[in-house]
């Protein structure tokens, strides 16, 4: 099982709780594996021409689809191939033991730079996911549920889990609650803060107007302006309306445009290249 | 074509001489989460004698010898050294570790006395006896401490923060080392 980074031991407390409380009878074991491997993304168009370096197995877009993953060998040594992205962008991530992480590391630094690419850091992969309306731990921060982060669907209709029966519960899909959206800066203003709160044009901005808050914030070069991520009351049913984000910490107030939280490539078209 | 180059988990860390203490790595060949299947105990002992010439020990406890060990790691037993013998699986759920944790032997004659500064169990010589293990804390993170000999403990930490843990030994010798 592999799992988000940040949430590795949240996982693993789950697993522990499901086996030990809900389900002592199982004879079942398991243990962590994070240590194990070293695990780098490659990501961007010529992802695919970086890393066909680095394994002999082809992988090509129809030998090798987005979302599929592989054992394979890395150099000779025996890895682990993943076809995700968490920038929107055509995107791997390679795994292999952790003791030829930092060999690994260099050789991919130094072909990339062959094709004109680099290393890139943690600021730029967070507007990268913002810009295609992915989530982290800044927007599912334990108040936010499937249905405000509009992926209800990936709850099965035909089975039961954990959870099922509160994420039913009216007060849990009522379409008013705090919900994602994509929002952008439309007035003279055009810096926007996370952990800003959203208000209407016309309200004052006190605690019994509010109708939401930003999560994550960065500027798109892509875009070519500033983006937010945030959860607004029937934020989805929205889209278009002028809100005002307010940051009574910061002092910053904008007027912003309310849109689909996924703002580029919203056919996925890049990820599947 | 490239080729890509292993590194020991601290490397270049160690060893370290300080007063009357060393600190050394000790980098097994492998290490094998090995989790036996519910009510298969004396069996997968069994297979661990024939194979790997040690019995299979019990809570708290290492058997085997230098360079081809068991030792109890709490929800698992960890096969250190040796490749595990496929029968294992008969028996266990067998997970590769080998590169999941950094290994070091801490050893010398204050060896109660750094231990004490690194961890809340009591792990003083007559306390602890040869061949007992503990799962506990070295500071703020997990770790395995196994009595290998006299005044000589592997202790077991997460690979990714072996320049921590070295760190954190490294400092409690010193401190001992400056009240000689």
């Amino acid at each position: 099982m592999t799992t988000t980074t940040a949430a590795a031991g949240l996982v693993m407390r789950h697993l522990d709780f499901v086996t030990q409380c809900l389900h002592p009878e199982f004879d079942v074991s398991f243990i962590s594996v994070t240590e194990q491997w070293a695990q780098f993304a490659v990501a961007g168009p010529k992802a695919r021409d970086l890393l066909s370096n680095f394994v002999e197995d082809d992988i090509s877009n129809d030998a090798f689809g987005f979302m599929q993953c592989a054992a394979m060998d890395v150099m000779g040594v025996p890895g682990r191939l993943f076809r995700i992205s968490f920038s929107g962008e055509m995107g791997y991530e390679v795994a292999v033991p952790a003791r030829y992480g930092e060999s690994l590391f260099r050789l991919l630094v130094a072909k990339a730079k062959e094709l004109g690419g680099g290393a890139y850091g943690m600021e730029a992969l967070n507007m990268l996911r913002i810009e295609k309306g992915f989530i982290t731990h800044a927007e599912i921060h334990g108040r936010t549920t499937a249905f405000d982060i509009g992926m209800e669907r990936m709850i099965s209709a035909n089975k039961d889990c954990i959870g099922k029966t509160a994420a039913a519960r009216p007060g849990m899909i009522d379409p008013d609650r705090e919900r994602l959206v994509g929002l952008k800066p439309v007035g003279t203003v055009k810096q926007l803060t996370a952990g800003a709160h959203l208000f209407n044009e016309g309200d004052a901005a006190t605690r019994v107007n509010d109708q939401g808050y930003i999560t994550s914030v960065g500027y798109s070069p892509t875009l070519g302006h500033s983006m937010g991520l945030g959860f607004l009351r029937n934020g989805p049913n929205r889209v278009g309306e002028h809100v005002k984000m307010v940051d009574h910490l910061r002092g910053v107030e904008a007027v912003c445009e309310v849109i689909d939280p996924v703002a580029f490539d919203p056919e996925g078209g890049r990820l599947r290249a | 074509m490239l080729k890509l180059v292993a590194k020991s988990p601290a490397e270049s860390l160690v060893p370290i001489s300080v007063g009357t203490m060393e600190l050394s790595e000790v980098v097994p060949a492998a290490i094998t989460s090995i989790a036996c299947f519910e009510g298969h105990v004396d069996a997968l002992s069994s297979i661990l004698k024939e194979h790997h010439s040690m019995a299979l020990p019990k809570t708290g406890q290492a058997t085997g010898r230098v360079g081809a060990r068991a030792i109890w790691a709490g929800p698992s037993v960890f096969l250190v050294g040796p490749q595990p013998h496929a029968d294992l699986s008969n028996y266990a759920a067998i997970v590769d570790q080998s590169d999941s944790w950094c290994v070091l032997n801490l050893k010398g004659a204050d060896v109660e006395a750094v231990l004490a500064r690194l961890s809340s169990v009591d792990m003083r010589l007559k306390s602890m006896k040869k061949g007992q293990v503990v799962r506990s804390q070295l500071q703020h993170m997990n770790a395995i401490y196994h009595r290998v000999s006299d005044n000589s403990f592997d202790i077991y930490g997460f690979r990714s923060m072996a320049k921590t843990m070295v760190h954190d030994i490294d400092r409690a010798i010193r401190y001992i080392a400056s009240r000689a």
